[in-house]
């Protein structure tokens, strides 16, 4: 069975004049990795603070594990989070800070301290203090902070953020394995998009605080994948033509009737010759796929030229 | 809720914090040392009527009164009101400073619970420190002039130290009060010392006069930490005291609307 871990029903947050999300209304999963993309002040952050109880929707509803309203917080307890920076005592070292945790949410047992810090690798920094941690062992220590007393749902804001390259490396790795081996689910937001690409198995993309999107990994492969788009008067005609002359069932009719052929994609001659000899009129053959950056770019309404 | 209690003091243990106010206290005993006699008070017809800040002014040192060892004791009080200010202050905004205000909230804590466990934590440490701090003053006190008080006298003097506890604890919630509010740790302090010592100066200009000034003007001195001080710190407490419960409580009550604050307030 598929449940929901946390959906949002048409929440609009308004600050004064700012409308900062309008009538968003998205779900995850159990077991997706959630990829939230949009640009800075699209409303990502802004979701995350209404899912973590930091500020109320003006209108709308947030439910978590099926629960909303008063039984809201208590279902807080099965989260972890890191919410727009590292939320660190920086005076104290990686294991102090997790032991202020451990204590203020009543978890059993300081094993969950040392297997937390082993999980990200900071299990060596001793009595090296967070004040005197790099961005990346700061934002590895949120995610043990986030990690500990093993919670069902990750909600990571901006998680890759000051990373080096072996950093988001390890950062991707880890992610999989917490959602393959513990069944955790996360809700990613970040504005690298190629990371998010070769994370996550469905996406949400957020624009000026309205919700374009929600898609999956699979839909958007298949959108971005490299094609033939065409378009013709006759697609019934021309599906047949391409199944019973070029041999090809590997193509789909879209809902705007255009067809994405995936293959003879280096060899749109041969498919023009056959639609033309066959009396098909073709509006438009073009090769097409995008990159995630080019399909939200396009998306959005494209790049601003200066 | 105890959880929140073992939290907050694991955090008062492993920061700077308490060991920077420890730090702070020791140093201004270390100067009461390098100081001498010193005094503060306002104009009266004789030392039955002087308030203020008496340390170590021994009308004979040769035969040391309780009076004046008791008042030296509680010379410092006002530095103390100073420094736990500072602590309150200090301690509150660094969960919005750092942001693990939000962590807290986020994992489903109850608002209500992180804002009275934090107060309380920040009231029960203030108030034995000062405790601590005044019992300092009062055996450097015993060793320098080699009076030696009676059991009825300590218990005086506990009795004063509570009275200036209290208002310390009122103060303090005034900043907490504040913190909630301003969430800032400068503006915090800063509009809190200006209180304080904007109290001592408006007392000494109007103390021998007090039946006859305006009320706002009297409600601004009954609410000022200074007007106790002053009296408390002079070993007076007649005429005073009943003014104390509703200072407190209505510290208290500020205390009380911080906290429904702190649940409506959006978490930045």
């Amino acid at each position: 069975m598929n449940v929901t871990v946390f959906e949002a029903i048409n929440i609009t947050k308004k600050y004064r004049n700012t409308l900062a999300l309008n009538q968003v209304s998205m779900s995850v999963m159990q077991g997706d990795i959630y990829g939230f993309i949009g640009e800075n002040g699209a409303g990502k952050t802004t979701m995350i603070r209404l899912l973590t109880g930091l500020a109320e929707p003006t209108t709308g509803k947030i439910a978590l594990f099926g629960e909303s309203n008063k039984k809201l917080a208590k279902q807080r307890e099965r989260i972890g989070c890191i919410i727009e920076s590292p939320s660190l005592y920086l005076d104290m070292t990686a294991y102090e800070n997790l032991e202020v945790q451990r204590l203020q949410r009543g978890i059993p047992g300081k094993g969950c301290i040392d297997n937390a810090l082993a999980l990200v690798g900071l299990k060596d920094t001793g009595k090296k203090k967070a004040k005197d941690f790099s961005l990346g062992m700061r934002q590895r220590l949120a995610l043990a902070i986030a990690l500990l007393g093993n919670p069902e749902f990750l909600v990571l804001d901006e998680p890759i953020n000051g990373l080096d390259p072996t950093g988001i490396i390890e950062l991707r790795n880890l992610l999989k394995r917490l959602n393959k081996e513990r069944g955790i689910t996360i809700l990613i937001s970040s504005h690298i998009l190629t990371e998010l690409h070769q994370l996550a198995n469905r996406y949400g993309i957020l624009h000026e605080g309205k919700l374009l999107q929600e898609i999956t990994a699979t839909e958007l492969d298949k959108r971005c994948k490299k094609h033939l788009l065409l378009q013709v008067n006759d697609v019934a005609a021309a599906s047949v033509l391409l199944e019973s002359k070029l041999n090809t069932s590997n193509f789909s009719v879209m809902p705007d009737k255009s067809i994405h052929l995936y293959d003879y994609v280096e060899n749109a001659g041969k498919v023009s010759a056959l639609l033309s000899a066959n009396n098909i009129t073709i509006y438009q053959l073009a090769q097409s796929g995008d990159s995630l950056e080019t399909y939200y770019t396009n998306l959005i309404g494209g790049c601003q030229n200066d | 809720m105890i959880n929140h209690f073992k939290a907050e003091f694991y955090k008062l243990r492993h920061s700077k914090i308490l060991i920077t106010i420890l730090g702070v206290c020791a140093a201004v005993i270390m100067v009461s040392f390098a100081l001498g006699d010193m005094t503060f008070f306002g104009a009266g017809d004789g030392t039955e009527s002087v308030i203020g800040f008496q340390a170590k002014c021994y009308l004979s040192s040769e035969i040391p009164t309780f009076q004046t060892v008791a008042r030296s004791s509680l010379a410092y009080t006002a530095f103390f009101w100073i420094i736990g200010i500072l602590f309150a202050t200090i301690f509150f905004t660094k969960e919005y400073n750092t942001g693990t205000i939000k962590l807290s909230v986020a994992y489903g804590t109850k608002r209500t619970i992180l804002y009275y466990t934090k107060a309380i934590t920040i009231l029960v440490v203030s108030l034995i420190t000062y405790l601590i701090f005044v019992a300092t003053f009062f055996v450097i006190e015993i060793i320098q002039s080699g009076y030696i008080p009676t059991a009825s006298e300590v218990i005086n003097l506990l009795g004063w130290a509570l009275a200036c506890g209290t208002v310390l604890l009122a103060l303090e919630s005034i900043s907490i009060f504040l913190c909630v509010v301003i969430q800032n740790t400068g503006i915090v302090t800063g509009i809190c010392c200006l209180y304080v010592f904007s109290g001592a100066s408006v007392y000494l200009m109007l103390w021998s006069d007090m039946e006859t000034v305006s009320i706002p003007l009297k409600f601004f001195v009954y609410g000022n930490p200074m007007y106790y001080w002053m009296n408390f710190s002079s070993c007076r407490t007649m005429g005073i005291i009943e003014h104390l419960p509703f200072y407190f409580i209505g510290c208290i009550s500020l205390l009380i609307v911080g906290g429904l604050i702190m649940i409506r307030k959006e978490i930045k």
